[in-house]
């Protein structure tokens, strides 16, 4: 005989004691899943808002686009000063050529 | 005099090893893209590292135990193999990446394609480990690291604004691009605060012996140390702010972070860069995969230590092999190093309370420390800076994700 039966002497206590368990279990999990619920729709607008226009898009694709004309000019400059080896310049041109055109397209 | 020399050697090699290819690449973004603004984020996550490194070096040299044996022997081993799994995958994460500064080095170095360097350099790595003794590594490669003081030196001949340097010590909110000025806050927190040099450290203090007159010298490198080494991080923002941000560069691909030094040093201001990152991403290489398998042997009770010869701990030499495999996997597979460089800081930010707060709970057990428990400002320090680290990234990651 198990040694809760000491306590809960009937099989029917026994039943809601397990009832009352569970309840309390299944109102836990509820209150869980409201709080995740709230915090999910109050995040809605948050993440509504990182979601970009196509106005930001394009003008992200416009600072790529400077960014990597800059990095071209800095390394250009810098190459005419011997300052550079042949190899990274040519890789970097490659690399914003690529850079660029993709933004382009975007 | 040996007490002397052993705080030198100490702070030298904390600052030699303080920047890494995560601290680099996130100072220089945050630099490139925001100037000055983000000094606080380097400040916060140079204080955290401090305190927890302070706090690990104690625990080791007071209760002759490591985090990670402590931890099991407190918690049990089913609360403890939580933890360890989210710090093992975060710390891989963090491995590739730092294996990809060292072939993106080798890379800038030769014009040889990343993805062929990639093997050459694990297994240099892996030799090392293999070979040497745990002195080697941490001396060694650390003072090698002492190259990354170039960013100083580079960063004082640009003339920064030394007003508005100080004025970014202070947390400000942003002026335009929020969702990536919190990501980019997040990552250099999260590279800053590195879990795996708590747990490299604390096992190197048990590997070395250390008892309670190592607590004078484990504070002060700790605090002098890991602030110079903040130092460091806080110069690369100041060159990204003084070299890149004018020009409307952002640091999108590695080869725009070897533009760096080049106004300020001219011809040696490349090379520098490119031995900077080489040596730091080594030296970090090495920590982390020990780091890795000290987390593993230490947690299933194997026989661990990078002073004992490989067939005297052979699963845990076993395992530095195959997390070294592991992390050349991941970077064969084509990830932009850049990037995962990025989302793993992020997301060390993110699982930072999944170590710290174990930590805490054991720094305040007499049982281990005895007198030497937390005071409330080291435990309100971490507590805070974790737990503000780790809710900033679980927001930012995902926005910065849905923002592409």
């Amino acid at each position: 005989m198990r040694e809760t039966s000491r306590h809960i002497s009937t099989p029917f206590a026994e039943d809601r004691g397990r009832r009352a368990c569970r309840a309390a279990r299944f109102r836990r999990c509820q209150t869980v899943f409201r709080t995740l619920r709230r915090v999910c729709v109050a995040s809605v607008p948050l993440f509504a808002a990182a979601c970009k226009s196509d106005q930001q898009k394009a003008a992200e694709s416009r600072q790529s686009i400077q960014s990597w004309q800059s990095t071209m000019r800095m390394v250009d400059s810098a190459a005419a000063r011997h300052e550079l080896p042949a190899r990274f310049v040519a890789r970097v041109r490659a690399t914003a050529h690529e850079e660029i055109e993709k933004a382009s397209k975007q | 005099m040996k007490k002397i020399f052993e705080i030198t050697l100490g702070i030298v090699t904390s600052v030699g090893g303080f920047l890494e290819i995560g601290s680099i690449a996130t100072a220089a973004q945050a630099g490139a893209a925001f100037r000055y603004q983000l000094i606080w984020s380097v400040v916060l996550g140079t204080i955290c590292i401090a305190f927890l490194v302070e706090m690990s070096g104690r625990f080791a040299a007071m209760s002759k135990h490591t985090l990670v044996d402590a931890m099991r022997e407190r918690f049990g081993a089913s609360f403890f193999s939580v933890p360890l799994i989210v710090m093992f995958l975060v710390s891989l994460l963090v491995l590739a990446a730092e294996l990809g500064g060292l072939a993106v080095a080798l890379e800038l170095a030769t014009g040889i394609s990343l993805r062929a360097w990639a093997v050459p350099a694990a297994i240099v790595a892996w030799l090392l480990l293999w070979v040497t003794n745990f002195s080697v590594i941490e001396n060694g490669v650390s003072l090698l690291g002492l190259v990354t003081i170039a960013f100083v030196v580079g960063a004082v001949k640009m003339h920064p604004d030394y007003h508005a340097a100080l004025a970014g010590v202070l947390p400000s909110m942003p002026h335009k691009d929020a969702t990536s000025y919190w990501f980019i806050a997040v990552s250099v927190i999260g590279a800053s605060i590195s879990p795996y040099l708590v747990y490299f450290y604390s096992s190197g203090a048990i590997e070395e012996k250390w008892d309670r007159s190592y607590l004078a010298t484990n504070r002060a490198v700790a605090a002098l140390g890991m602030g110079f080494g903040g130092f460091l991080s806080v110069s690369v923002v100041v060159l990204a702010a003084r070299v890149l941000a004018p020009r409307g560069i952002r640091v999108d691909h590695y080869d725009q972070l070897a533009l760096l030094l080049l106004p300020p040093l001219g011809r040696w201001g490349f090379w520098l860069v490119v031995v900077s990152l080489g040596v730091a991403c080594l030296g970090a290489t090495l920590e982390v995969v020990l780091s890795l398998a000290y987390q593993v042997a230490q947690g299933l009770g194997w026989n661990w230590g990078e002073n004992l010869a490989p067939a005297d701990d052979a699963r845990f030499s076993g395992l530095y092999s195959l997390v070294i495999v592991l992390a050349v996997a991941i970077l064969i597979a084509g990830v932009d190093p850049l990037k995962l460089t990025m989302f793993s800081m992020a997301l060390t930010a993110a699982a930072l309370p999944f170590g710290t707060f174990p930590l805490l709970v054991l720094m305040n057990d007499e049982a281990y420390l005895g007198e030497h428990t937390n005071g409330y400002i080291g435990n309100a320090v971490v507590l805070f800076v974790s737990a503000m680290a780790a809710v900033l990234a679980i927001v930012a990651i995902p926005l910065q994700i849905l923002g592409g």
